[in-house]
């Protein structure tokens, strides 16, 4: 406003009746903040990862606006990592994950850089874990997760029955005898739960009772013997507030179609065997795009109705939307845009009342 | 009586010496303090920028020599898999029939795309702007038309092939592409219609598809579907041109089918090493050579057209992405990091160079007019159809000398010296990141050596880098880092509400505030600052600096900066230029002004959120902009002042939502210069330039007190006029009642008393006689005499008198030396025989009831005179016209309204009656002013006599007919009237004289002298203000006044039964009596300051009064 507007403004107050708008008091959000997820009865929570580019660390509210547009429902649940290469917790990212209104899984894992597949033991050897060298940065992470206060879902040492992390019992001595000489109680797994018991203890001393601690296996073990079974790794249900596998169809190349059935129903079962009550999460699930030996829009069709009627301690699922280049340039797209037909076999399957994408806080 | 007690005279005359002295010394002590306070804003603050926040070019280092350099990135041979069995397809002879293709990328968003385009468009056959994009699940076809692109492109014969690329804001949209080749015909006929159709509305001459990342699984798709859109393309006599990729990306691009239907092939051939990859060459000429080999293979060679780069990368040791370069952006860092002699030769024939910053390790890699002389002459050599370049802005200015002097096959060193010397062009090389800005326009030239390989390639050593103006940018800040800035405050309004909002967030921003507008609201700059935030200086009145000189730029900011020292107690090295903020000037004129600013210590702060929330787009989209350009910088640009702010106010606490959810730290500008907020807004310390402070706030405080004055003086007179404006419809109409219930009533025999009628003539031979012919052809009941005093008239007045005295035994007439019209009066009335005196002028005409109606009033004993109504009868010109309107909706509506309060001021002389008795009492006729109607007035008001108007009692008298006239009669009635205000002061609020001590003479007081002495004023200021351009309101409040003429115009007409009509004359009247009656007034002021003595006619001359015998009959 310019000063000349001054007398007939005062003009205007003389003569007229002058209407003021008084600015809206908005209050910010209320400050008290959840500290429990409640599991829905029926239904089961909807989440994703989000392809947040090259690092699975760097969670963007454009990213989780964008997906929720795409497939038409809010995510319950948002999934990211935190490596322990980064010696940090990842307090941007889970902010953005609550303000978005999404409980995180945060898959914390004991790699360091580059975080490639398919390397040995590095720095955050578990040997070295238990040896304590890394009790630093665990209490903070800890302390870190204690201020955070809400839910907070996470996976320790994930997929530890495969080849492609370093922390697998394959690099620990595999199936040799354990120390302890107890039948089916084998070395690689054994020195696994050792190592997440001492983790978990350790960030429970800090006091973060508001993490959910997640066992988080692949559905199908590599190599698929005895020693390497879940139940190998499985450290107890006072380690364990949630069962969870991966479970995908097909991705890469190479690899055969596997139907949905395939994908979930044994691994369901293998785990639901772990404990009787404990609720079960199929933390990552997804496939790609072959259209030559399938259809992916069917696959995440079928696997949604099968997911919503056969496996009823269920209570999450979480969507693995990623695309990436392989080593032979081959291309593994998992996301939903990967076709048209999958995106809407994935907003029509998604958009059943069973699967809920807000969660219930207290 | 004599005329020393002449009001205003001043016998010993030194009134005016010392009033003159009083103005001469007054003047001099303005002119004085006017220069001190000028020097003051003149003499430049101290400002001192912090050294790590100047020079950011001291923090470039030239790597340790023992540095080796990066070889090739790839140990293998990345096009090998691709290559054909030697021999595997016959080579097609090349043909150079063709005119070669010189096209060239141009992009939006960079201004110097625009720069290079218009400089060298003659060099061009083609442009390919990036105007479309395919995204969308499923896949839409996106048009952005570029109009400045397209007017500029139609003045050319440049041929326009715009990029369909498939670009999103997350990334490639290989997803989108994908679901669009495999879906169905009906899809893909839309597509492509939509396609052909904006193609065509632009006059494209075709597209250049250019689509990246497509999964190789769906070559076959690509294929079909390319020939598909390539017949739809062909069909509408348009090209299909496609940019292939080199890489892994080249599996999906089936060349040999794709061959058929193709027009032409653009081969990326740059991005060896791409921002993502790790430093390397952008085109080394083993992989340029190996790669055009392989695609020689495939396609005929004129289907072929070469992309070729003319940009760089550079890198940072660590970080995620390199940030592309333009060739200045390269010249610059090698510069300012002085490093060695960069090479580019065998057998890369790719300059590059390593340099350091703050300890972070560098690597750029770029190409320029030998590289590209290098891979065109290649281009030549396999009878390609051209080349691409990309993209415009970015390249070596010397690319376009080459371009324009073909080559010859055999170079020697003699055509190539033109690319040896480097001279500074008006490219701008940036170095560093964020919005806060330096500039150094200095330029030197630079140099490089020509030579020629074995191989027959150009290779060139810079043995000086050539300094081009540079623009340093430093405030990057983390990527979570953001600073919110508002523009144009402060304003009584908005700022408040913003304020409040970022307390409730609490949060800080940054204010840039006008000098006017803070000046004008200091309680909130202090609140602004006491809040935590920062402020800066966005100049004193918004202008445009390119448009300015250098010392009105340097008066805009020690102004600012003066007064904001006077408001705070803190200096501000913060500043934000009005209009240009964008943080990629266009040209070096849009830097200067800038520079000026940086001069004078201050931190220029741009902007890269521009939502342009000044154009009101609605609240929300204010709101998606930021979200949408949020990646694009970390300083935002909003506005809480320069109109209505209430969508900037709505739109507010959603960005702030919107930044804290997705995880951003909102920060002081500080912060993201990483210094305390004293160093950019240090505490005003005393010091020597304390004096020079103490007397611009001074001066700033005399400057705000005299705006404070003049709006307080403008709003109150609004209010008081239209206050009285109202008063006086009231009184009139009630007035007009009263008397119409009057008038009403017939009247008895005892209202006609005899009546005197007194007539002062001084050369009145004109209009005399038909004067006396129309006051005795009155139809007044009652005994009538006339007695016209002749004041020493040149003509024949008496002589007129006499004749029509002849024939006319009531008519009297005496004569004196010219006396005055006081003088004569008074003689006349002694000379009337009866007790009621009717005053008329000389040149008044009578209607026949005019006496009748007069004398009512005095019926109540307690009237002492009545006030008549004078028209105007001389209606042949304009002026008259004019006149005729004012005494009917000046004086007449004025002396009814006035007449309920007993408040009239005069009884004219022109019509009106007196009773002798109180013309006694209120001691004669004075000749000490020259309104002795006024005098006689007041003089009765106060002898205690009510004065009442007659509005029946019409008389016409003759108004001036030229302005010279007017002004001189106005100025006697101006003159008379401040000088019967002097004499009567005492009345003014005089409890005992009710309506006339409180609204009458107040009136005349401040509505026609005191405003009417501030029109120059008022429209001096009227005038800047439009000259400035923010005159709006004054027009309004010019026009509200306008208006309340007008309504009291027509109220008169109405009363008065005239035609309506008349009252529309009431406007242009208002622009000629404007200047008059100033001019009169001051005219009157400037004389009763000299104290002379005015006449009305002759000065007096000492003379005796004698009846002419003639007319002593009777």
């Amino acid at each position: 406003m310019h000063r000349t507007q001054l007398p007939s403004a005062l003009l205007a107050v003389l003569f007229m009746t002058g209407c003021h708008d008084a600015v809206p008091q908005k209050k910010l959000p209320d400050r008290t903040v959840p500290t429990r997820l409640e599991l829905p009865a029926k239904g089961a929570y909807t989440g994703a990862y989000i392809d947040f580019g090259d690092s699975e660390d760097d969670v963007t509210l454009e990213k989780l606006d964008a997906f929720e547009d795409l497939v038409g429902k809010h995510q319950a649940i948002i999934a990211s990592s935190s490596f322990w290469g980064e010696q940090t917790f990842p307090s941007k990212n889970l902010g953005i994950i609550s303000s978005y209104g999404a409980v995180p899984l945060v898959y914390w894992s004991p790699w360091d850089k580059p975080y490639e597949q398919n390397r040995k033991p590095d720095r955050f050897d578990l040997n070295s874990i238990l040896e304590g060298k890394w009790d630093s940065y665990i209490d903070a992470w800890a302390v870190s997760a204690r201020d955070y206060k809400r839910p907070l879902l996470v996976a320790w040492g994930l997929e530890m029955n495969g080849t492609w992390f370093p922390w697998s019992g394959t690099f620990y001595g595999a199936g040799k005898p354990a120390p302890s000489g107890k039948p089916n109680e084998w070395m690689g797994p054994e020195l696994y739960k050792k190592a997440y018991r001492y983790v978990v203890d350790r960030v429970r001393k800090q006091g973060a009772s508001n993490i959910l601690w997640v066992f988080h296996g692949n559905n199908y073990s590599y190599p698929n013997e005895d020693w390497n079974r879940m139940i190998a790794y499985y450290p107890g249900p006072d380690y364990v507030d949630f069962l969870a596998i991966s479970a995908y169809g097909k991705q890469f190349r190479t690899e055969p179609w596997v139907t949905p059935s395939d994908t979930f129903s044994y691994s369901y079962n293998e785990l639901a065997a772990l404990d009787p009550s404990k609720p079960i999460m199929l933390a990552e699930w997804g496939i790609g795009e072959f259209s030559k030996e399938g259809s992916k829009a069917d696959w995440i069709r079928d696997s949604l109705s099968q997911l919503s009627t056969n496996y009823p301690r269920l209570k999450a699922i979480v969507f693995w939307n990623e695309r990436w280049e392989n080593s032979d340039g081959s291309i593994s797209n998992l996301r939903v845009t990967s076709s048209p037909e999958a995106l809407k076999a994935y907003r029509d399957g998604i958009s059943k009342p069973f699967w809920i994408g807000t969660p219930i806080l207290h | 009586m004599t005329q020393k007690d002449f009001v205003f005279l001043d016998r010993k005359g030194n009134r005016w010496p010392r009033a003159r002295l009083a103005l001469l010394i007054s003047a001099l002590l303005l002119l004085v303090t006017a220069i001190a306070f000028l020097q003051a804003l003149l003499i430049n603050p101290e400002l001192r920028l912090p050294p790590a926040l100047r020079d950011l070019k001291t923090q470039l280092r030239a790597t340790p020599p023992n540095t080796q350099r990066p070889l090739l990135s790839q140990s293998t041979e990345p096009w090998l898999p691709f290559a054909r069995p030697p021999g595997a397809l016959p080579r097609p002879a090349a043909s150079s029939s063709k005119s070669e293709i010189h096209a060239a990328i141009y992009v939006r968003w960079d201004p110097a795309s625009m720069e290079s385009l218009k400089k060298d468009s003659t060099k061009l056959t083609h442009v390919c702007p990036e105007i479309f994009n395919v995204d969308g699940y499923p896949a839409k076809l996106r048009f952005e038309a570029d109009p400045d692109l397209l007017r500029f492109l139609s003045a050319t014969r440049l041929a326009l092939v715009p990029l369909l690329t498939n670009t999103g804001p997350q990334g490639w949209e290989n997803d989108a592409v994908e679901g669009l080749i495999r879906s169905d015909s009906s899809v893909q006929e839309h597509f492509a219609d939509e396609l052909v159709k904006d193609l065509l509305s632009i006059q494209a001459r075709g597209v250049l598809l250019d689509w990246q990342e497509i999964d190789p699984q769906y070559k076959a798709d690509l294929t079909s579907f390319l020939q598909f859109l390539a017949g739809r393309l062909h069909a509408s006599n348009l090209q299909l041109w496609l940019s292939v990729p080199l890489g892994d990306g080249l599996h999906v691009f089936d060349l040999d089918s794709l061959a058929s239907f193709t027009d032409y092939f653009v081969a990326q051939l740059h991005d060896e090493n791409s921002e993502r990859d790790n430093p390397g060459p952008i085109a080394s000429r083993p992989w340029f050579e190996g790669w055009l080999r392989v695609i020689m293979g495939y396609g005929k060679p004129e289907q072929w057209i070469l992309g070729l780069g003319t940009y760089g990368y550079d890198w940072t040791a660590g970080k995620k992405e390199a940030r592309s370069l333009a060739f200045a952006d390269a010249m610059g860092r090698a510069d300012d990091a002085k490093v060695g002699p960069v090479k580019s030769e065998a057998p890369l024939y790719n300059p590059g160079f390593t340099y350091l910053t703050n300890g972070e390790e560098h690597t750029v890699w770029f190409l320029d007019a030998s590289t590209f002389l290098n891979q065109w002459n290649a281009a030549r050599r396999e009878g390609c159809a051209g080349i691409l370049l990309d993209r415009l802005g970015s390249e070596d200015p010397l690319l376009w000398k080459a371009l324009e002097s073909l080559p010859p096959k055999n170079l020697s060193l003699r055509d190539l010296a033109f690319l040896e010397p480097l001279r500074g062009t008006d490219a701008i090389s940036h170095l560093g990141e964020g919005d806060f800005v330096e500039a150094d326009l200095s330029s030197e030239p630079g140099r490089r050596e020509v030579s020629l390989g074995k191989d027959g390639q150009v290779a060139v050593t810079y043995t000086k880098f050539p300094q081009y103006p540079t623009l340093y940018h430093t405030g990057r800040g983390q990527e979570d880092e953001v600073a919110l800035t508002f523009d144009d405050g402060p304003n009584p309004e908005f700022t408040p509400q913003i304020l409040d909002i970022l307390k409730l967030y609490k949060i800080h921003a940054a204010f840039f505030l006008l000098g006017n507008q803070a000046e004008k609201y200091p309680g909130l700059v202090r609140r602004i600052l006491a809040e935590g935030h920062e402020i800066g200086s966005h100049t004193y009145t918004h202008p445009n600096l390119g448009t300015i000189s250098r010392e009105q730029i340097i008066l805009e900011l020690n102004a600012t900066q003066r007064l904001l020292e006077w408001i705070t107690g803190h200096s501000t090295l913060l500043f934000r230029p009005p209009y240009n903020a964008d943080a990629q000037p266009r040209n070096l004129d849009e830097i200067r002004p800038m520079l000026v600013a940086q001069n004078q210590g201050y931190l220029t702060v741009c902007e890269s959120i521009d939502p342009e929330d000044w154009a009101r787009p609605g609240a929300d989209a204010i709101y998606q902009r930021v979200k949408q350009l949020r990646s694009s910088g970390n300083i935002i640009l909003l506005h809480d002042a320069g109109g209505d702010r209430t969508q900037t106010v709505a739109a507010l606490p959603k960005i702030l939502d919107y930044l804290l959810a997705r995880g951003d730290k909102i920060v002081s500008l500080s912060t993201l210069v990483g210094t305390p907020r004293e160093v950019l807004m240090p505490s005003v310390s005393v010091n020597e330039s304390s004096m020079s402070r103490v007397v611009s706030s001074f001066g700033l405080m005399a400057l705000h007190g005299l705006e404070e004055f003049i709006w307080a003086f403008m709003v109150l007179a609004t209010v008081l006029t239209l206050l009285r404006t109202l008063a006086v419809i009231v009184l009139a109409l009630i007035h007009h009642r009263r008397e119409k219930q009057m008038l009403a009533r017939v009247p008895d025999s005892t209202e006609y008393p005899p009546l005197s009628i007194v007539i002062a003539a001084y050369n009145e031979e004109k209009v005399l006689q038909s004067t006396l012919a129309s006051v005795f052809a009155t139809d007044y009941k009652g005994e009538i005499e006339v007695v016209v005093v002749d004041d020493g008239s040149k003509d024949a007045t008496s002589l007129q008198a006499a004749e029509y005295g002849k024939n006319e035994p009531r008519l009297k007439l005496l004569s004196q030396s010219n006396q005055g019209k006081a003088r004569a009066l008074s003689n006349g009335i002694e000379a009337a025989l009866h007790d009621l005196i009717v005053f008329i002028d000389a040149d008044t005409q009578f209607q026949r009831d005019t006496l009748t109606v007069l004398v009512r009033p005095l019926s109540d004993p307690k009237t002492g005179a009545v006030s008549g109504h004078a028209r105007v009868g001389n209606l042949k010109t304009w002026i008259a016209r004019f006149q005729s309107l004012e005494y009917v909706c000046g004086f007449n509506l004025d002396r009814r309204a006035y007449d309920i309060l007993n408040a009239i001021t005069v009884a004219p002389g022109a019509i009106s009656v007196f009773r002798r008795q109180a013309i006694r009492q209120a001691g004669g006729i004075h000749t000490n002013t020259l309104a002795e109607d006024t005098d006689l007035t007041l003089a009765l008001h106060r002898a205690g006599w009510r004065i009442r108007y007659a509005s029946g009692a019409k008389a016409w008298t003759e108004a001036p007919e030229s302005i010279r006239t007017l002004a001189k009669q106005r100025f006697r009635w101006a003159f008379g009237t401040m000088q019967c205000l002097w004499k009567h002061r005492d009345l003014v609020l005089n409890s005992r004289f009710g309506g006339l001590a409180w609204f009458s003479l107040p009136s005349i007081w401040i509505f026609q002298i005191v405003l009417v002495a501030a029109v120059p004023v008022v429209d001096l200021l009227l005038v800047l203000s439009l000259v400035a351009g923010t005159g709006m309101a004054l027009i309004v409040y010019f026009f509200v006044f306008l208006l309340t003429d007008l309504m009291l115009a027509f109220l008169a007409c109405v009363l008065e039964e005239e035609p309506w009509t008349r009252a529309f004359y009431i406007l242009p009247m208002r622009f000629l009596y404007r200047p008059i009656l100033s001019y009169v007034v001051w005219r009157s002021i400037l004389h009763s300051l000299k104290g002379a003595w005015v006449g009305w006619g002759k000065l007096e001359r000492q003379g005796n009064v004698t009846l002419p015998p003639a007319t002593t009959g009777n």
